[in-house]
């Protein structure tokens, strides 16, 4: 058993076991047949069409919580073409529109993504490449914002981009397009009255972005510009069916109506440019400019009817809120490396990032109620003004230097400074206050963090490697506990080739510790700790061609400890700890066998198990402690029969297994039937 | 003023407020010494380094591959002679884009084929097939092959950092991952039915496009083995199923951004790309939206947390940050968030704006 897993035996894991102990007796009891050398194949960059397609049918039975099971996975059953690919190759000089093209596609159907990849191109001429995907989002968890914020849409997005002249030196053109669709149904929730509603909303996204650019050598440079600019649309509204009463309990707030329409406009226009020359192939050096203009324009409509927490009679609570931001935002980056001997560099690379975001609306409420006795009470105007500026800069240098000391050892060393300021300002005016009020305010961080880079890469022996890395310091993440970051990274990774066997590991390690004390008084320690140690391997084994299994293994143990201040009743605030543990272990293999010509086997098994905190629970109100416990399996098995050259027959069968032991379980289980056929073409049918 | 006599001594003392204008502008000068200090640095160590490069070039030195063919070309022989010995190899690459440059005008004259990077095969054939009369990479480090690559390819905007790359940095070089003669892919093997097959020769797919030696995400895997439990998890984005690719966010070339993440529309973080409804800019940013990126509060690989988030309940990750750390940037939680009372356990049903909001301080709407 291994360690992490609970001692329960997972029934799911045994098809597949039997199926693989089957395969290896009948394996042994066949003769193993001669294997085909790979070089009498015709390539498959020689002209001709490669192609296959697999299309099927699937079934679905889900029991248990549904919801869970389209949040995670969201198969659903009919009809799809799991996966496809087609690719043409042209002979050489004949003229043609394209030299090769490859299309290949998978999930399209029953599938919650899917993709569509496109790559054609004439060498010396263009190459065009195209990538659209789409994903159904389903989200419906009764542990996630009171289960008010689902969503039930579609999001499509794309790329499509043409380089002109590819592999020409003194100049190339590229073109390109992009987009994102989002539609569908969502959930939300608004405040209102000292209360909370949940309210339903038509999402309505979108995205265009365009770009073209121009690269090329001018006076050994390689130099290249870049100009993109990218329309963004907003058009979600927001809206109730009947009325709502709100998530508050104890008091007489409801909605009787409520409609928000928030359309947002936005754009970006950005130019880049880049330099990058190797003199004399020893010194590299590479530089880029960035500048990007990014600004948005909103108007908020908001209407709402009802009660408010005084028992008032809502007739109208009716917002506008209009404004507009920009950030426009510069990056510059240069790059150099000197070989000083074919086994000495030096490099150092400078980043500078700057930005200033700033915006500011205008708010008008108009609030107009009748108390219990119907009697209208004065209506309230509130109108605000509100600016907020942000401004960032960064600037990090890192030299660094690599000796090869022979082709089987190298090693490098670095050191790392950054340098970074945050700062917020802003003023909120309010005009209908008696006498108005402006209340400014700023507040600014600047840090300096140095650290220190390492690592080595040995070969022991010819199929051996081993890598190591070490990155200690402090970093700059201010957001993540707002002082600088202790921080201890370690990484070592080895891979060993053996014949037929592939064996592979890594341990990696990543510590911060960053004391504090708290900005309030009485001061207080606010100190945020995280441990997590990650271990993972994996193995490939491919015995005969007509057996091979790969498996892994990879443990997470991970603590993470916060000082924190909670208010655990009206004006009392205790410091209190948070803690969050994470204690995963994966496993999975797969096996694929062809125990006779025409049949072939893939089974396989994957397991998440987390045990979260164990048997740790919070004493006291302040303290937060938590993870996610579950466990989360997947065995699949797959018989694929030869019909003919050109026509595989499969049947399969995929089984999920959720459980997680929290309140309110949303555990699950989903079998997921399928057969399909598998159509080979052209050369593909050489088998 | 302030006068104060001390030992005899008069002296007058003038009290000054400096002003938010006066303080921004120390301030900035203060930035400003401490960054041209770095930019003369940098200068300083570019000029030594270009007349170390100058110097080295007086030396002689020339370059391997991409160059014109020269005038003494006696010294190569051709790919026709390679295929003799080579017949599988050079069938092999002649399918792939770098066995047809031959007939691309812009390369005329230059040297293609084989030689490109195995150099002028003439003594090689000579001493008939001489191992050590031939560049052979498989005798080489990872980086001196990559030089020989980065002779083309480095002028690529994707390709110009490869040499400050974390690959680069672990000695991770170009043939750990391509196959520069064409790869020739396993036969098709069944497979499961949610996470597409690797690359094969019945089916070919995004290796072959690039010369990769397997598909994405199998080829990244076979090192980064810790990330298929991570994409694994209950949520995650679609890497495994092939929707999806590990080079969708990062960039393996190596680029100035740290894990070799990628930039989208100009400078944004790769999230925005796909995720344009949280790129802004808004009137009330949530700070570390931008200033740290998505990753302070996300796991972008996956996890088994609602909305991939770092911690398992909302009010811990908004805890974490909002106790007291600053007054303005990550304010306070206010006493009457009595953490005793469901309501107020889930942070963002109230503040459900909580990437920004341009209506909202607060973050209601």
């Amino acid at each position: 058993m291994l360690p992490g897993f609970r001692s329960r035996s997972h029934f799911a894991m045994l098809p597949a076991i039997v199926l693989t102990i089957g395969c290896a007796i009948t394996l042994s009891q066949t003769p193993t047949p001669s294997p085909t050398p790979d070089d009498t194949r015709v390539p498959t960059t020689s002209p001709g069409i490669t192609s296959t397609v697999e299309l099927g049918v699937r079934g679905l039975d889900v029991n248990g919580n549904e919801n869970k099971y389209r949040s995670d996975l969201n198969y659903r059953s009919g009809f799809r073409v799991f996966d496809s690919s087609f690719l043409i190759n042209n002979k050489e000089g004949s003229n043609n529109f394209f030299d090769s093209a490859l299309v290949t596609t998978s999930g399209w159907g029953g599938d919650p993504s899917g993709m569509f990849r496109a790559n054609i191109e004439r060498v010396g001429f263009y190459k065009f490449d195209t990538n659209l995907r789409q994903v159904k989002y389903f989200n419906n968890l009764n542990n996630h914002a009171l289960n008010e914020h689902n969503a039930d849409t579609n999001h499509g997005f794309g790329d499509v981009d043409l380089v002109i002249f590819p592999e020409r030196e003194s100049l190339r053109f590229r073109i390109g397009y992009s987009f994102n669709r989002t539609g569908g149904n969502g959930g939300s929730t608004t405040r209102a009255y000292s209360d909370e509603f949940g309210i339903l909303s038509n999402v309505d996204t979108g995205s265009d972005d365009f770009r073209g650019g121009v690269e090329g050598k001018v006076f050994g440079f390689n130099l290249g510009a870049n100009y993109g600019f990218r329309k963004y649309r907003e058009q979600t509204s927001y809206f109730i069916n009947g009325l709502n009463l709100g998530n508050n309990p104890t008091n007489t707030a409801r909605l009787a109506s409520f409609e928000r329409r928030y359309p947002i406009e936005g754009t970006t226009n950005f130019g880049q440019f880049y330099a990058q020359r190797t003199f004399a192939h020893r010194l590299d050096f590479t530089a880029r400019i960035i500048y990007s203009l990014t600004a948005t324009n909103f108007r908020v409509d908001e209407m709402q009817t009802g009660r408010d927490n005084s028992n008032n009679q809502v007739d109208l609570d009716q917002f506008t809120i209009s404004g507009e931001t920009k950030r426009p935002q510069t990056r510059g980056d240069i790059g150099v490396t000197y070989r000083i001997t074919d086994a000495f560099r030096i490099s150092n690379t400078f980043t500078y990032d700057q930005f200033n975001i700033s915006g500011g609306n205008s708010f008008f409420e108009q609030l107009r109620r009748r108390n219990a006795a119907g009697v209208a009470l004065p209506t309230v105007l509130t109108s605000t003004f509100a600016h907020r500026i942000t401004s960032y800069h960064r600037a990090t240098n890192l030299i660094e230097g690599d000796y090869q000391i022979s082709n089987r050892f190298g090693f490098n060393i670095g050191y790392r400074f950054t340098d970074r300021s945050v700062s917020l300002e802003g003023s909120d005016r309010n005009a209908t206050a008696v006498p108005p009020t402006n209340v400014p305010f700023v507040e600014d961080f600047d840090n300096q963090t140095h650290s220190f880079i390492g690592g080595f890469k040995a070969k022991p022996l010819k199929n051996w490697v081993v890598f190591f890395d070490i990155e200690d310091g402090k970093a700059d993440n201010v957001f993540t506990r707002l002082a600088n970051y202790d921080f201890t990274n370690f990484r070592i990774r080895t891979r060993a080739n053996v014949k037929n066997f592939t064996f592979n590991a890594s341990f990696i390690t990543r510590n911060n510790d960053n004391p504090g004390r708290s900005v309030e008084m009485p001061e207080v320690n606010l100190s945020a700790q995280t441990k997590s140690n990650t271990f993972a391997s994996s193995i490939e084994w491919e015995p005969m061609s007509a057996l091979s299994l790969s498996s892994g293994y990879t443990y997470q143990h991970l603590n993470a400890e916060s000082d924190i201040i909670v208010p655990i009743a009206s004006s009392v605030r205790a410091p209190g700890i948070s803690q969050y543990f994470v204690r995963e272990s994966f496993f999975y293999f797969d096996v694929h066998a062809t125990p006779i010509r025409r049949i072939s086997l893939y089974a396989s098994y994957r397991i998440s198990d987390d045990h979260g905190q164990g048997s740790r629970v919070s004493t006291r109100p302040q303290d937060i402690i938590t993870s996610y416990p579950m466990t989360f399996q997947s065995p699949e098995i797959k018989l694929a029969i030869r019909l003919t050259n050109n026509i595989d027959w499969n049947i399969g069968y995929q089984y999920y297994d959720y459980k997680e032991r929290l309140v309110n379980a949303q555990n699950y289980s989903a079998h997921l039937p399928y057969t399909s056929v598998r159509i080979y073409f052209g050369r593909a049918a050489d088998r | 003023m302030t006068r104060i006599t001390y030992c005899g001594i008069t002296t007058d003392y003038y009290s000054y407020t400096v002003t938010s204008a006066e303080m921004f502008t120390m301030t900035f000068s203060t930035k400003l010494i401490k960054l041209s200090s770095i930019a003369l640095v940098g200068l300083g160590l570019s000029a030594w380094l270009a007349i170390g490069a100058v110097s080295e070039h007086a030396s002689g030195y020339v370059e391997p591959s991409a160059t014109p063919l020269p005038a003494a070309s006696d010294n190569y022989v051709g790919s026709e002679t390679c295929g003799a010995c080579h017949e599988t190899q050079l069938k092999m690459f002649e399918g792939t884009k770098h066995g047809k440059l031959h007939g691309v005008e812009s390369w005329k004259g230059k040297v293609v084929g084989c030689e490109a990077c195995h150099g002028p095969g003439k003594e090689h054939v000579d001493s008939s097939g001489d191992k050590t009369k031939i560049i052979s990479f498989k005798r080489m480090d990872s980086k001196a092959a990559s030089e020989t690559c980065l002779g083309c390819h480095a002028g690529k905007e994707t390709h110009n950092n490869f040499r400050r790359g974390e690959h680069w940095r672990n000695n991770v070089g170009c043939t750990e991952c391509h196959s520069p003669h064409g790869p020739e892919p396993p036969n098709f093997r069944s497979s499961s039915i949610t996470f597409p097959a690797n690359v094969a020769h019945q089916k070919p797919g995004q290796a072959t496009h690039a010369m990769l030696r397997s598909n994405e995400p199998q080829l990244c895997m076979s090192c980064h083995t810790e990330t298929k439990a991570q994409f694994s998890k209950p949520f995650h984005h679609k890497v495994l199923e092939g929707t999806m690719t590990c080079s969708d966010c990062h960039n393996p070339h190596g680029g100035f951004e740290q894990k070799q993440a990628k930039l989208a529309v100009g400078a944004d973080v790769a999230c925005i790309k796909c995720h344009s409804n949280k790129q802004g800019p808004f009137v009330f940013e949530h700070a570390p939206l931008k200033v740290e990126g998505c990753s302070a509060c996300h796991t972008p690989h996956g996890s088994a947390n609602p909305k991939m988030l770092k911690r398992s309940s909302v009010r811990q990750l908004c805890l974490e940050c909002h106790s007291s750390i600053t007054e303005q940037l990550a304010p306070d939680v206010p006493s009457f968030h009595n953490q005793t009372v469901l309501r107020y356990q889930n942070c963002t049903i109230c503040h459900s704006a909580i990437h920004g909001s341009n209506s909202s301080s607060t973050f209601f709407r």
